[in-house]
């Protein structure tokens, strides 16, 4: 009970002089903002409806096909008719008009917009096979049954995964998100760490708490500030994803359980690479030596991302695959990827969890006897070796 | 009563204790000297369990000290810790809860020290923007927030200045005479000599002197002797045994004497050689008596 109370007394001064920080809020502000502008900012700049000008267009056909091609092509398109070419040249100088189509020519204000142009020329192939049709002395019924598209059937040998293309989206998404948060907090750890042992403060509380205790109720603290951080974000976004809505945004399915591997994924990996940060940091004195004791594992970090970006996002043989999703230096990020994309079979998933649990238990031991070792001596950068052996002075 | 069994403690080669035994008392003040390097921070770390010895032990109350009697103890550390960008009540609450206080216990000690210590108008600032002299203030709080049964403090009147010094023996008297046990190191002898009823000297990890600071005044083995005499040459007073010349000059010679050498001797010699002005006859101040615990 002592030693629960004491954890999270440390847990609850992390969590609540941080979140109080001016730093703390002004960066979660930002990045609310950022998420915000991210999600609504496209649909603020997406295109509208194009503005087409027909020229000398009686009927009503060359309106039909336009919009025809528009349609397959997922545009949205106005038509306005015209008489005078030179009125449409200038509407389409003072911008009214995307481009002024008349009896065989385009007419664009500049560059011409690649997807109008389809859309366009395709209807001005359609209207001239139409006008030889009739040349040639069909009837426009049996024109349009000639140019009828083909009765096709699709099938694929395997099934098909209709948004496969959002899930892989969604599965990086993930790995970056969790690469982030773990170098984001691990990084928080690290300073706070650094921050007691330079400005001393550490002897006093270890005159009250064990060295253990201390390491865990930071963890525990910013790991909380962490999750409560990543929710905001995520409830941000989604609000902003609500409220821009107007059915043309596709989301892949996210299920309940894929946030919570997430979520599951981000304290596994949290806790071992934050225990070991903290663990480094406490060799180091002074900030500027933060850097260089927790070099090696930053590297290993970074190194980890790139092995599962290249293997696991990109073309791995399927063996190196199944070792970034079950080694614990590269399971944070490999596993909730792969479980995102729909790739993982349950027995890895569960296998990396259960290895990744004793990595963290492994961690813990020997990251405490280090930080306890290290943490009250000050001057030169302690040694790991020192640090593991200086254990043993303290109670 | 805290007790210093036997305390033994090596660094490498180096032994920092060294067989390290000795008491103090509740409801007194106990002066911890020593040279640096003697060894005083390495055996007030093994109270708080900073530092676990080779062999000893520490006990309180007659208990071997745990976590459990620390909870009751105060520390102010050499290095002054705090959290820099913490409010102080906040932190002084926070300290106070470490040492298993409920939150209305640790919030009125908070509101009762920054009373006493004339911090009250400061209790939502940070830390870091009090002024030197309130920061080891706050400091002091920090170390007695739990209201102690002891408190321990390294070196606390390194760096005050002369009113901040009266302020913390003020406290520390005031602490003692509510029942504390008090240890304190300091190099200030004549502050120490002030100050304590009790000191301890140690060298090279091992106690080389302790007990009553009167008492080891006047069962020390010698006496100091001034005497100014008028009118006299260098040499005026004849090989006397029992009595040392320490130094001399403009007819004052400061000596030593045996505890049993009589001083009227030296008086009757000083009126042969001239008009005596001045005499001073009394037992060994705390910095001779540390002068030669070490030095031996």
């Amino acid at each position: 009970m002592r030693s629960t109370r004491s954890v999270l007394l440390v847990a609850r001064r992390e969590l609540f002089e941080r979140a109080r920080s001016p730093a703390f809020i002004v960066s979660l502000v930002i990045s609310v903002l950022v998420i915000g502008a991210v999600v609504v900012l496209p649909t603020l700049f997406a295109e509208g409806s194009r503005q087409v000008a027909l020229i000398d267009a009686e009927s009503t056909a060359m309106e039909d096909l336009v919009q025809a091609e528009a349609d397959r092509a997922g545009l949205t398109v106005e038509v306005a008719h015209y008489a005078d070419l030179a009125a449409a040249e200038a509407d389409l100088q003072a911008g009214d008009l995307d481009v002024v189509v008349s009896d065989r020519e385009i007419v664009w204000s500049a560059e011409p917009d690649t997807e109008l142009e389809t859309v366009v020329e395709g209807a001005l192939f359609m209207a001239n096979v139409q006008e030889r049709a009739a040349e040639l002395g069909l009837e426009p019924s049996a024109a349009a049954e000639l140019l009828a598209p083909a009765d096709v059937t699709v099938r694929s040998l395997e099934p098909v995964d209709s948004d496969i293309e959002a899930r892989r989206l969604m599965a990086m998404v993930t790995m970056v998100l969790l690469f982030m948060a773990i170098a984001m907090y691990g990084a928080f750890v690290l300073t706070g760490v650094v921050e007691e042992k330079s400005s001393r403060v550490v002897e006093v509380l270890l005159a009250r708490v064990p060295p253990r205790h201390l390491l865990a109720g930071k963890i525990l603290g910013i790991g909380v500030l962490g999750l409560a951080q990543v929710a905001v974000i995520a409830v941000a976004a989604a609000v902003a994803l609500r409220l821009t809505d107007d059915g043309t945004i596709e989301l892949p399915s996210i299920s309940l359980g894929l946030v919570a591997l997430l979520l599951l994924w981000f304290i596994l990996g949290f806790a071992f690479y934050s225990t070991a940060y903290g663990a480094l940091g406490a060799l180091a004195s002074r900030t500027e030596d933060a850097q260089s004791a927790t070099g090696p594992l930053t590297a290993v970090l970074i190194g980890g991302y790139f092995f599962v970006f290249v293997t696991v996002a990109g073309d791995g043989a399927e063996w190196v695959v199944r070792l970034a999703t079950l080694l614990p230096l590269t399971a944070p990020m490999a596993v909730p990827m792969r479980a995102a994309a729909g790739e993982l079979p349950v027995w890895e998933g569960a296998a990396a969890v259960v290895l990744m649990l004793i990595a963290i238990y492994a961690m813990i031991r020997f990251a405490g006897r280090m930080y306890t070792g290290a943490v009250l001596r000050t001057g030169a950068k302690v040694r790991i070796r020192e640090a593991l052996r200086a254990s043993s002075d303290v109670e | 009563m805290l007790e210093f069994d036997g305390l033994t403690k090596r660094f490498g080669p180096v032994a920092a204790l060294d067989g390290c035994t000795f008491g103090v008392q509740t409801g007194r003040i106990t002066g911890f000297l020593g040279p640096n390097g003697a060894g005083k921070t390495t055996a007030m770390r093994a109270v708080f369990g900073l530092v676990r010895p080779d062999s000893g032990q520490v006990r309180w109350r007659g208990h071997p000290v745990s976590h459990r009697e620390r909870l009751r103890f105060g520390y102010l550390p050499e290095e002054r810790g705090v959290y820099p960008k913490m409010r102080v009540r906040d932190q002084l609450t926070y300290f106070g809860r470490l040492s298993e206080m409920t939150r209305a216990d640790a919030d009125a000690a908070a509101d009762r020290w920054l009373d006493r210590l004339g911090l009250s108008d400061r209790s939502g600032d940070r830390v870091e923007v009090l002024s030197h002299g309130n920061q080891q203030r706050f400091q002091l709080a920090l170390a007695v927030i739990n209201d102690p049964e002891l408190l321990v403090l390294d070196e606390p009147f390194s760096g005050l200045d002369p009113l901040a010094v009266d302020t913390m023996m003020e406290l520390l008297r005031e602490l003692a005479a509510a029942g504390v046990a008090v240890l304190f190191s300091s190099h200030q002898l004549d502050l120490v000599e002030d100050l304590c009823e009790d000191v301890v000297i140690i060298d090279h990890g091992r106690v080389v002197m302790s007990g009553q600071v009167r008492e080891l005044r006047t069962t020390a083995q010698h006496r100091t002797m001034t005497v100014t005499v008028r009118g006299v040459g260098a040499g005026w007073l004849p090989d006397v045994p029992g009595v040392t010349v320490l130094s001399e000059s403009d007819g004052t010679a400061r000596l030593q004497l045996q505890r049993d050498t009589d001083p009227t001797e030296v008086i009757r010699l000083a009126r042969e050689a001239g008009e005596v002005t001045a005499v001073a006859y009394q037992p060994p101040d705390l910095s001779e008596l540390f002068r030669r615990a070490v030095r031996s």
